[in-house]
């Protein structure tokens, strides 16, 4: 059996956001309003739509087994450790005892084997891919489960960090029923008030909240969170400079040198990435062919494109694997730009006069202003883009449900909580993806088979041979990811933010 | 009069379901799919199809409706697709919000409107008149939306003399509630009160001139007198049309306003309802407004007898 070294997790979660008073006092009180650029579907971890953005909520009432830190380590929360047996078919993690949820109900294995079964049968929901992997659950003590694996693999452990194995109060969902996503309970540091309208989340703080602070002071240390939906960005940023707002969940590009100007306020650091691509339909021409989709990526000059966007928050990586993610690996060869070389390709591939295409693209910046700038560079190359903006949901149906399209803009946030999830997300069709339509079934067996393997070290080695093909295949181009901040009023101290960015406000606590 | 009020409430059950029709056919006809809402846009096209299968949307069009309808006349708006809250009681929480913004919008245009239409015809062709006039016209002419943002960067950012979004229900929160309908309340009326001077000065104008306004004053009635007891009476009949054609705009322009504003209204549900194909939530939106409008041009209808009583209805 193999043991890893347990951390704790108030010294293992990143403790990011305002560092000039971090070594004052923790201060207990205040209701810390925040903003979300989106109306939350749900409260129920198993039903929502918007992975890393969910957990903005999700995060303050739910708990999970293990949460990733900021450089990709497991960090125990209602877990206190685990264990594969010697073949790798058998996780057996064993809880913490003594946690109640928020309605007094003790959380337990009886709770634990409830939720992974509840998330195993669940219909008509996304995060149902989260437990592929699982073959049963079961009880083994009173805070010991075993989860017994199809098939080995090194997915089933970052899995129970995810959104769908957030652990839910089972005496609550019996309670609620299909309602429970408007009447969230878990052990979290604060618990659910109300929900006004597609308005406002208000939470109030978990009086037995089972965490305590280093000084085995009680947390958290706020009274309550109140979690507000803006999504009119112009109007959430105008309430984060008017002190209405203090903690905001995205500052776009444009705004990064404003806040930090500001006084008042900081920008909010942590591993989180936006990473821009461009995705191409296989399925027709021009870009059935390598040598068109190589080209294209030859064509591009990330660099200048990263800078022009986000200054010196752009970044430049091979693919669109952020060194936040563990597989990370610098020395993989990405395109560079290199228009003579595009130009050869467009010929070998019989356009020596150059081709034409539509690009997509959503209704959003930064994206509009990407594809524009990518318009004016590819013309040096031969490409002659005519760019297209769609609303976001006409653009879902001609991309995603209908493939009627030459290519398109993309974006996603990373790190994600497995590199299985970063590249199935992108080239699996049962996962969600392959929006390319390509057939590649050796870039598919190669993402399950480093998924199906346990060990880290082989599986970055996979991972590697993935990228490489990906990079060389090109269904999808890389362009470059840009660091993605959160803005906060300088008051609000020790925010702290789980690998995708999304915030964990236990220790958080508003300066007087 | 009961008979009149009792044909115009069947005229407005026949326009709604007419109107429900329409809205369902229309929307229908948007790109998108509503699985990928339900779902999210990393579900596999076998999750999208089983969500399709359990809520009926690959079912006829024509089924969806009789489907919908026949709950609907049962009084259940049905679920939303993506939230799977009710319809119903999603409109019984937010109806209040937009009244109330609509309300407050009208007020302000009103109290604005009507005292300026006034004073301008009183001073007509003078420097007053001449101001009153210019500000009317640049008041119609700037975008709501965009008088919002302006609104919130100078009031509430630079002055921080009230906050910048959000709402708060006035029979809740009075005071509270005042504050935060100020700025969208001046946004969205802004235009309409500029509207309702110049209605309002036109028709004064026209009933300044008139023979019985001549005799008041010959009279030595106060002019005062003649202006609010005898001539104003007179020039409402075209000011109240007017109110009650831009309350139903009013509605429509508190749609983009509960956005800039973050007020989470039926006109917030309806743009939420449309970018994310939830078609039931559209059509109790939509059904919603179509009602309100009904009911105003109604209560405008009723208001003439109030105010000229020579007019009545059988």
């Amino acid at each position: 059996m193999k043991h890893w070294k347990i951390l704790l997790a108030s010294a293992a979660v990143a403790a990011l956001g305002c560092p000039a008073a971090q070594a004052q006092e923790p201060q207990t009180g205040g209701t810390l309003i925040t903003a979300v650029p989106i109306t939350f579907k749900t409260m129920d971890p198993v039903y929502g739509d918007s992975d890393i953005t969910d957990r903005l909520a999700l995060n303050q009432v739910f708990e999970p087994l293990f949460r990733l830190d900021e450089k990709g380590d497991m960090v125990p929360i209602l877990a206190s450790g685990y264990r594969y047996n010697a073949n790798n078919t058998e996780l057996t993690v064993s809880l913490r005892k003594g946690i109640t949820f928020q309605d007094g109900t003790p959380f337990n294995a009886d709770a634990v084997v409830f939720n992974f079964t509840r998330l195993m049968g669940a219909t008509g929901a996304m995060r149902t891919g989260t437990v592929s992997w699982l073959k049963s659950v079961e009880k083994t003590g009173d805070y010991e489960v075993k989860l017994t694996v199809k098939t080995p693999t090194g997915y089933a452990l970052s899995s129970l960090a995810a959104e769908g194995t957030l652990m839910i109060s089972p005496a609550a969902f019996e309670r609620y029923g299909d309602d429970f996503g408007r009447h969230p309970v878990g052990t979290g540091p604060f618990r659910f008030v109300d929900w006004i309208g597609a308005d406002r989340i208000i939470l109030e703080r978990n009086p037995d909240y089972w965490m305590k602070d280093a000084a085995g002071k009680p947390l958290p240390y706020l009274d309550g969170v109140e979690i507000r939906s803006i999504t009119n960005y112009a109007t959430a940023m105008l309430e984060l400079e008017s002190g209405g707002v203090e903690l905001l969940s995205v500052v776009n590009p444009q705004d990064f040198q404003r806040v930090r100007d500001s006084a008042d306020l900081g920008l909010l650091e942590g591993p989180q990435v936006l990473a821009h691509q461009a995705l191409v339909n296989v399925t027709h021409p021009p870009f059935d062919k390598k040598e068109v989709r190589q080209a294209f990526a030859w064509a591009i000059d990330r660099e200048t494109l990263a800078k022009a966007i986000a200054g010196e928050d752009g970044l430049v990586y091979p693919t669109y694997v952020p060194p936040a993610e563990w597989e990370f690996d610098p020395t993989i060869k990405g395109y560079g730009f290199d228009p003579t070389k595009a130009r050869e390709l467009l010929n070998q591939a019989g356009y020596p006069d150059g081709v034409s295409f539509e690009m997509l693209t959503i209704q959003r910046e930064p994206d509009i202003s990407i594809a524009q700038i990518l318009q004016q560079m590819l013309k040096e190359s031969g490409f002659d883009m005519e760019l297209t903006v769609l609303e976001r949901q006409a653009w879902i149906g001609q991309v995603i449900t209908e493939g009627r399209f030459d290519a398109s803009m993309l974006a996603g946030q990373h790190p994600r909580i497995d590199p299985h999830d970063t590249w199935a997300r992108s080239y699996i069709a049962e996962q969600g993806g392959n929006w390319s339509r390509h057939q590649d079934q050796t870039l598919v067996d190669m993402i399950y088979k480093a998924r199906d393997t346990v060990d880290r070290e082989e599986r970055k080695k996979i991972y590697r041979e993935v990228a490489e093909r990906a990079l060389d295949e090109s269904y999808i181009l890389f362009l470059f990811d840009r660091r993605a901040y959160g803005g906060v009023n300088k008051r609000v101290i020790g925010v702290e933010v789980d690998n995708g960015g999304a915030w964990v406000l236990t220790r958080t606590w508003i300066q007087p | 009069m009961v008979f009149y009020i009792l044909r115009r409430v069947v005229s407005v059950i026949a326009l709604m379901l007419v109107m429900s029709a329409v809205i369902f056919a229309t929307t229908t006809w948007l790109p998108g799919d509503p699985a990928v809402s339900i779902l999210g846009i990393e579900s596999s096209e076998q999750q999208r199809a089983e969500v399709r299968e359990l809520y009926g949307l690959d079912d006829p069009i024509p089924l969806q409706y009789v489907r919908w309808l026949g709950r609907a006349l049962e009084g259940d708006l049905g679920r939303s697709i993506r939230t799977r809250e009710d319809v119903g009681q999603m409109l019984a929480s937010r109806a209040p919000i937009t009244l109330q913004l609509t309300f407050f919008a009208l007020l302000v245009a009103v109290a604005i409107g009507i005292p300026a239409g006034i004073f301008a015809a009183r001073m007509r062709g003078r420097l007053t008149d001449d101001v009153i006039s210019t500000l009317a016209l640049i008041a119609s002419a700037i975008p709501f939306f965009w008088l919002g943002v302006l609104l919130i960067m100078i009031v509430a950012v630079r002055l921080h003399w009230l906050p910048a979004s959000g709402y708060a229900l006035f029979f809740e929160h009075p005071l509270e509630s005042l504050k935060l309908m100020i700025l969208p309340a001046i946004a969205v009326g802004g235009s309409m009160a500029a509207l309702i001077t110049r209605q309002t000065r036109s028709a004064m104008l026209q009933v300044l001139n008139e023979d019985f306004v001549r005799t008041g004053r010959a009279k030595g009635l106060r002019e005062d007198q003649v202006v609010l007891r005898h001539a104003l009476p007179n020039a409402m009949i075209p000011v109240i049309t007017v109110v009650g054609l831009q309350a139903g705009a009013l509605l429509g322009g508190a749609i983009v306003t509960e956005k800039v504003f973050a007020i989470a209204g039926i006109g917030s549900m309806v743009i939420d309802g449309i970018f994310n194909r939830d078609f039931p939530v559209i059509q109790g939106a939509m059904l919603f407004i179509v009602l309100c409008v009904a009911l105003i041009n109604l209560a405008v209808d009723l208001l003439y007898t109030v105010v000229d009583p020579r007019i009545s209805y059988r």
